[in-house]
């Protein structure tokens, strides 16, 4: 049945869709009503566990614990509980844990503004770990598709063994919309890793054999490691190759944007190319190449200041120009002023 | 497409204002958005909700402009629409003092919000039947909601009227051919 829907609770239905049955969390805005049905879920049904943490770092721990002991478990937070996540997120991808960490997005840096919308978070969820890692990452920009790619991340962790990311912003969490959930269909994998069972095991973040014996010294072992990462999760992620696209032949300017900021600019798409990557991480390289080589100017638009573009640019090998919608404003009369600015011309 | 943003101050009924005509507009089979934009203190902060109906998928649910701003506080700045309504004394396009209708009509203060309700859905032309808006209103104080929603919608333009003028002498005075709680209640049995 169609009924007015909120993105959190959009994420929420689509994880308890796709099998999830474990959360581990700490409240924190824009996020806290996921932790909220989490617990109103867990109080109902009890095949569905919850644990309030008492920070992001035990939230963190607790759904790699719950994942290696075979439930399908998530958690989700915002820009400063993400950076508290950090080091769990590495160990997830050294032990090759499936699980799905959503990111609600705010303007930071530290408790910033708790509220404000911001996609500040694109650096840090690629790089914000230590060591070399390649995370999958998803960004819808509807409630529908905030259920769908919520099925989708839990899928690809279980695909690629690996943390995936779910990011989300305030306005995308805070937006209701009109959406029959039951309609949606996107098949959920099952567990793609046996649970611990009762025998002796081992797991460690130190590099380690196939057996999880620490190998710390055993430059073959790693390198053969991150290679078989590196190439498994390439594999997934072409199988979640996402992106919308609106080519405007009467145009020379491609605009870039994701999240929120896409749904602003869609009205300008009778003046403008449009491209939308949802699969943010790894980036759609070949995608982004062939839709742009039609454009002379290459324009992204996010609520931070210019950490996809940089991006972009480096993929592109060409100049590339970046509006930044900072401070949690995000409207279209901003995105029409920073065009006309940048592209020194009058955008209406 | 019908675009309304409501402005207020946190715990002032933005929300609630919002999330029931969103709610009543899906229900009668339209494209909605509903968007919150507000400020991490609890109370006394600015608080938007900016509210998009349609028949059509909708594109951008961040508007700037509206057909009607209800604006119950100044918190938020620049924002603008084709006619403005407010609490009294916080724009000169249609005043009407919520809070006290509220308690004059239906007892409480907290009715005014009902009230705004109804002048919304007045404005933005959408007819409602009874039976859909018992379905969306809160349960508690169910009765006297429908009442004060009943009643804003059926606030004429003559009642503004006279209403801005008596404000100049301190009182908003309807006229008694407005519907009361006691009118509102016979209607309903009939």
């Amino acid at each position: 049945m169609k009924r007015l829907v909120q993105g959190n609770e959009a994420v929420f239905l689509g994880a308890i869709r796709a099998g999830a049955d474990f959360f581990a969390g700490y409240p924190i805005s824009p996020s806290s009503e996921i932790l909220v049905l989490a617990a109103e879920q867990a109080a109902k049904d009890p095949g569905f566990r919850f644990i309030q943490s008492e920070d992001e770092i035990s939230a963190a721990n607790a759904i790699i614990g719950a994942s290696l002991a075979g439930a399908k478990s998530f958690t989700a937070t915002s820009g400063p509980g993400f950076t508290l996540m950090q080091e769990a997120i590495g160990y997830a991808h050294q032990v090759e844990v499936p699980a799905v960490f959503v990111n609600v997005q705010r303007v930071g840096p530290a408790t910033g503004m708790p509220t404000m919308p911001a996609q500040q978070d694109v650096m840090q969820i690629k790089y914000g770990t230590s060591g070399d890692y390649y995370p999958l990452v998803f960004y819808p920009n509807s409630v529908e598709e905030c259920y769908r790619y919520a099925i989708t991340a839990f899928n690809a962790a279980e695909e690629s063994l690996s943390p995936v990311i779910l990011l989300s912003d305030a306005f995308v969490g805070h937006l209701n919309e009109v959406v029959d959930v039951d309609a949606i269909e996107v098949e959920a994998i099952p567990r793609g890793r046996p649970s611990l069972g009762t025998g002796k095991r081992f797991f460690t973040g130190l590099t380690h054999d196939e057996e999880g014996h620490p190998r710390t010294a055993d430059a073959a072992v790693y390198r053969e490691w991150l290679s078989r990462i590196r190439t498994q999760h390439e594999k997934v992620a072409v199988h979640y190759s996402d992106f919308e696209f609106k080519e405007n032949p009467s145009s020379d300017t491609l605009l870039i944007s994701f999240g929120i900021v896409s749904r602003v600019v869609a009205p300008l798409a009778s003046q403008f190319a449009l491209f939308r990557p949802i699969r943010i991480f790894p980036m759609l390289s070949h995608e982004i190449h062939e839709c742009a080589q039609s454009y002379d100017k290459i324009v992204v638009i996010e609520a931070n200041d210019g950490q996809y573009a940089w991006l972009v640019e480096r993929e592109l090998k060409r100049d590339i120009v970046h509006v930044p919608l900072l401070g949690g404003r995000i409207n279209l009369d901003l995105v029409k002023n920073g065009l006309s600015e940048k592209l020194r011309r009058e955008v209406v | 497409m019908g675009k309304v943003i409501i402005s207020g101050e946190g715990g002032q009924g933005v929300r609630v204002i919002s999330h029931t005509m969103a709610t009543l507009l899906a229900n009668l089979g339209y494209e909605v958005s509903l968007l919150y934009d507000y400020d991490s203190a609890v109370r006394g902060a600015m608080s938007v909700a900016y509210l998009v109906f349609d028949r059509e998928p909708i594109a951008n649910p961040v508007i700037q402009e509206a057909d009607i701003l209800l604006k119950l506080s100044d918190k938020a700045e620049g924002l603008g629409a084709e006619k403005t309504v407010c609490q009294t004394g916080l724009c000169t396009d249609e005043e009407i003092p919520f809070g006290k209708l509220g308690i004059e009509k239906f007892g409480r203060e907290i009715f005014g919000n009902m009230i705004a309700l109804g002048r919304l859905m007045a404005l933005v032309g959408v007819e409602v039947a009874e039976e859909e808006l018992a379905k969306v209103l809160p349960l508690k104080y169910k009765e006297e909601n429908l009442s004060a929603v009943h009643f804003g919608y059926h606030l004429k333009e003559e009642d503004l009227e006279r209403g801005l003028k008596s404000r100049k002498r301190r009182e908003f005075d309807f006229s008694s051919e407005q519907p009361g709680v006691a009118d509102l209640e016979s209607d309903s049995q009939s």
